[in-house]
């Protein structure tokens, strides 16, 4: 059974009417003549901000487990070595301590900073006294760790392995149809996540059941992974993560250090507590590794791109993959295209995921080599890029372009390249993002039971990283039900809840959350709507409620207020189940652009010593239709200083002697501050797109792409001299703009 | 960190025998900024840690027709706020002003960051047995190198990490050192040491003694200190310039200029004092006292931008003094 509904897509203007097929009991589209009143339109305060600030919440680092021990790590001071032997018989007699586990895998380090042992003793000084003392003979081999000297064939550890190119028609032609072509190598750094919490987990086994508080993106799969640990059946095992200090990416694997507290836990019989430290974290707990584009790009004299090439060294750590082509062949129309990726190794932790991974530095590269191009051509950069955006109406690119241009006022502000006075010199830049839509259909089951006293609860198997999740969850739960946010109540963050629920990764989340919430809520308000309609001789799909009032659309003289309808909910409560689940994918009903937005950056340079500050980032983001407006901009902000910060201060700094990282405390790795972050614009395009039900998408990864790429930009519209290694330093800009005359 | 006894002073006369007792294997504590880092990451690992934060001998200000006077447990932020600092010692008020982050001025003392050890990310890490822990190697010369010096370099690399240094030997401080045997008073230019002399240690302290007071005495100049940082809270001077001029109406009849963040202990440049004497600072006379500080620089393989910023950054200090 379905029942076909039109809906109004599109953007701003450009609309069109499409219809479509929806299943009976699932409800309708919220398409652009539907207006909100609760998500996206006025601000809503994170409903969990007070417990964050005064401290109640309780993150994984909080918790204190009854008769709970601490652990340390033994870790591997060098970056490659053979274990020949490991005494730990010195700790384990030390004060406090219950326990010394040697790591599996013993047989070689592959970098400082490798897990070799955990010490478990009643205090945490206890047991890095007693982690200090377990005594480890290593035979220390070849390392290396500068990207610079990984590509050669005597890399100790293994050699390059290349992927087969992505090819879209014929870039060799494409660069002789040009007018003017530009080539030159991009480079970008490695930067850990740095989340505001730290790796950790609490591992308890109590009454034949295994619980383990982590803080982790995931609390399914971690499910999967604690039980696997610890030898458990998954129904008795249980993963909480109520409050979580961010992940970034980097907390979406289980880990090692989860699987020996699990171990512990088991072996002595007491929770096992361990949280990393900065040092632990930077070292091992993931990163955005580091890239070396070769970028060519060709284009007419009008500026359309005739042909991009890339050829990528990706720089993953010891093992594994990283890419970073994406954007060269996403972000700007050219119909001809090459990207090849290669990954080198060095006796580094491995990359991990970061926010949207490899965007931010596939982007650098491909809008540094077009601000080059554009330098070159003497064009202005903004004309050429939206050029090479303007594909069809519905897609909302050239739009986006628009409103940032006017909202931050490039025509006034763009001067030709290196043209301002000094010794301040101003300058502008302007990059696109993109990101595919991520919903998972099936991938969550949200559950919503309405009380008779008029409030609502709403279950999601989920968990909240810190992105305001809960607010998101409520917002578009008080959306569908026409009620208040304030009666909402949102369970997360605990496998007993019982309900599957995405990881936090790839920006799912919410295109997989709310539509499900969006069905449950639904459904149960329908249930309730069956039990009014008989009175007022209506269909229950008729009966709406909007602002806490419930009426018969049919005849809006039948009205009572929330209260007086939820009375009929009875003292059983009413519960429906929600999914997911997607219209049907028929030609010419969804947008299909994924995610699309443009930034625009200002930026001043001092050229007598170098000093860069970003001044303002104008943000035009679509994430669909927001379901919390203040979070959704707070994601776009979020991202924009997150991506300042990778700009111009963020550089893993790996040295070369014993291959150790230098910095792994706040200390020398920089991360701005307040006083660095730019005034930021976040503009939210609503795109009405029916991927879902509720037009949601996710927003926590495409502010971060373009914004490192924009402020470069900036830097090389103020200099007139191209930067083309990231973090843009002080010393970067004096050797761009005096080392030749050295 | 390892264990240690922790001996709270009540006086100086309390403090000092303390560490006569274990001379080589105590610490001294006042605001912590800087010990307990240390602490934490076994740089430190002493037998016994003798607080003189609560000696109310070490914290006071005083200020007379001779000079300033400041006990070493004055905290910045109460050096900053003194009324005889902001009106006479610009420079101190302006380096004090930019140490590290609100929280570290309001724990850290005067004395703390003269006394501070290096931020050399080798030093910081146990793992490396560099010259300045008794090795015999200092790391950053094959290594990496940014933020290590230009200046006095040699046989270890280090930059003195303080701000208040340069700008108190710009304003001709002294400093009185005392021990159970008694106490001496010498220039603060005289207090630091190269590593030349000595690797292991920055300046003349000996074991068993204290920093007690710094004078500033009284004069009629004008004085600024410029820091260069990568961010503008919470970091380290990249270079800094502490500059103390005395002028007769716009000419300079004497000067006194002090590097930060570019040697391993506050760098006066001399050749830079003698020929501002005499002139106006202009923008030329500035740009061309730049040049001068950097003359001797031998930077190494990642601090040759280093010399360039200082360019600036003593263009910048002096051009302040003439505004």
């Amino acid at each position: 059974m379905v029942k076909n509904i039109s809906a109004l897509i599109g953007h701003d203007d450009v609309t069109k009417l499409v219809q479509f097929d929806v299943p009976d009991g699932e409800p309708g589209f919220w398409d652009k003549q539907y207006k909100f009143v609760v998500a996206g339109e006025k601000p809503v305060r994170r409903l969990d901000g007070m417990e964050k600030v005064t401290g109640k919440a309780k993150y994984t680092y909080d918790i204190y487990r009854p008769n709970q021990l601490c652990a340390e790590l033994v870790l591997c001071p060098h970056a490659h070595a053979r274990i020949v032997g490991v005494d730990a018989s010195k700790a384990e007699k030390m004060p406090g301590v219950r326990g010394v586990m040697l790591a599996e895998n013993l047989d070689a380090a592959m970098f400082a900073g490798w897990i070799i042992a955990m010490v478990a003793a009643d205090t945490i000084q206890q047991a890095r006294d007693a982690a200090r003392s377990v005594l480890v003979e290593y035979d220390a081999q070849d390392f290396v760790v500068l990207e610079d000297d990984a590509g050669k064939d005597d890399n100790p550890i293994r050699k390059p392995s290349s992927g087969n190119p992505s090819i879209k028609g014929d870039v060799e032609k494409g660069f002789q149809e040009a007018f003017a072509v530009h080539e030159a190598e991009y480079v970008t750094q490695t930067t850990p996540h740095n989340c505001l919490e730290t790796h950790g987990c609490v591992a308890e086994f109590k009454n034949g059941e295994l619980t383990v508080w982590f803080s982790t993106q995931s609390l399914w799969s971690m499910q999967q992974a604690v039980a696997g640990y610890g030898g458990m059946p998954l129904n008795k095992t249980r993963v909480i993560t109520e409050y979580m200090g961010g992940g970034f990416g980097s907390k979406l694997f289980g880990e090692q250090f989860a699987d020996m507290c699990v171990k512990m836990a088991k072996k002595i019989g007491r929770p096992i507590k361990f949280m990393a430290n900065r040092y632990f974290d930077s070292v091992a707990c993931g990163n955005k590794p580091a890239a070396k584009m070769h970028v060519k790009i060709g284009a007419q004299k009008d500026g359309a791109f005739t042909a991009i090439r890339a050829d990528c060294l990706n720089y993953p750590g010891f093992s594994g993959g990283a890419s970073v082509a994406t954007p060269f062949r996403s972000h700007y129309e050219c119909p001809n295209i090459y990207t090849q990726e290669t990954n080198v190794y060095t006796n580094t932790g491995l990359s991990r995921p970061f926010r949207a991974p490899g965007r931010p530095q596939g982007s650098f590269g491909l809008e540094m080599a077009i601000e080059e191009l554009c330098m070159k051509m003497g064009l202005d950069p903004y004309e050429v890029k939206i050029k090479n955006v303007d594909v069809s109406p519905l897609d909302p690119r050239k739009y986006q372009f628009e409103v940032g241009a006017e909202r931050f006022g490039w025509k006034k502000k763009f001067k030709k390249h290196g043209s301002d006075a000094g010794p301040v010199k101003t300058g502008v830049g302007c990059a696109v993002t993109y990101w595919g839509y991520s919903g998972d259909p099936g991938g969550a089951v949200c559950r919503c039971t309405l009380f008779m006293d008029g409030s609502a609860e709403v279950a999601i198997g989920c968990q909240d990283l810190g992105t305001g999740f809960r607010t998101m969850a409520a917002c578009t739960a008080a959306e569908t039900l026409g009620i208040d946010v304030q009666r909402i109540q949102v369970l997360t963050g605990d496998t007993d809840i019982g309900l599957v629920g995405p990881l936090s990764g790839g920006s799912k989340t919410t295109p997989t959350v709310a539509p499900a919430i969006k069905s449950a809520c639904y459904k149960a308000q329908q249930k309730l709507f069956g039990r009014i309609a008989g009175d007022w001789d209506a269909k229950p799909e008729d009966i709406v409620c909007r602002e806490n009032a419930v009426f018969n659309k049919e005849n809006p003289e039948q009205k009572m207020p929330w209260n007086e309808a939820a009375q009929k909910v009875g003292s059983n409560m009413i519960v429906a189940l929600g999914e997911h689940i997607p219209p049907p994918d028929v030609e010419g009903i969804r947008i299909g652009t994924g995610l699309r937005g443009a930034q625009f950056a200002q930026v001043e340079v001092n050229v007598e010593t170098g000093k860069i500050s970003c001044k303002k980032v104008v943000a035009v983001q679509d994430c669909g239709r927001a379901m919390a407006k203040a979070q959704a901009e707070s994601q776009i902000c979020g991202g924009v200083i997150q991506g300042v910060s990778y700009a111009l201060f963020e550089d893993r700094i790996m040295d070369s002697v014993l291959g150790r990282q230098l910095n792994p405390q706040m200390e020398h790795y920089k991360i701005l501050n307040a006083m660095e972050a730019p005034d930021i614009e976040p503009i939210l395009i609503d795109v009405f797109d029916p991927v879902n039900c509720a037009s949601a998408k996710g927003i926590g990864e495409p502010p971060h792409v373009p914004t490192a790429a924009a402020v470069a930009c900036a830097v090389c519209n103020a200099i007139g001299k191209p930067i083309r290694s990231l973090p843009i330093t002080p010393y970067k800009v004096l050797e761009a703009l005096y080392g030749e005359r050295r | 960190m390892n264990k240690f006894e922790f001996a709270v002073a009540d006086s100086i006369q309390t403090a000092l025998e303390e560490l006569n007792e274990h001379p080589a294997a105590a610490k001294v504590h006042a605001g912590g900024v800087d010990l307990v880092g240390e602490l934490k990451h076994y740089t430190a690992q002493p037998d016994i840690v003798v607080d003189i934060s609560e000696i109310p001998d070490l914290k006071w200000i005083a200020d007379d027709a001779e000079g300033t006077t400041i006990g070493a447990s004055v905290k910045l932020i109460d050096v900053i706020r003194h009324e005889a600092v902001s009106k006479k010692h610009a420079a101190l008020q302006e380096a004090a002003s930019v140490v590290g982050s609100p929280q570290i001025r309001n724990m850290g003392t005067i004395g703390g960051n003269l006394c501070q050890r290096p931020r050399c990310w080798y030093y910081r890490d146990e793992a490396y047995h560099c010259l300045k822990k008794g090795g015999d190697e200092c790391f950053s010369v094959a290594g990496r190198n940014r933020n290590h010096c230009i200046l006095g370099g040699g046989p270890c690399y280090i930059v003195h990490p303080s701000d208040c240094a340069p700008a108190l030997i710009a304003l001709n401080a002294s400093v009185a050192l005392q021990s159970v045997k008694g106490k001496r008073e010498l220039p603060l230019e005289d207090f630091f040491i190269l590593p030349e002399s000595d690797a292991t240690r920055e300046n003349v302290l000996q074991p068993g003694e204290i920093l007690t007071y710094i004078h500033i005495p009284a004069h009629a100049g004008k004085s600024a200190y410029i820091k260069f940082r990568e961010k503008e809270g919470f970091d380290w001077a990249l270079s800094a310039c502490a500059a103390a001029l005395e002028f007769s109406g716009k000419t300079c009849r004497s000067a006194r200029v002090v590097l930060g963040g570019v040697a391993p202990i506050p760098w006066r440049v001399r050749s830079v004092e003698s020929y501002l004497q005499g002139k106006e600072i202009t923008e030329e006379t500035a740009r061309r006292a730049g040049e001068m500080a950097v003359e001797d620089a031998m930077p190494l393989a990642e601090n040759a931008n280093k010399v360039l910023l200082t360019k600036a950054i003593v263009k910048q200090a002096l051009l302040k003094l003439n505004a």
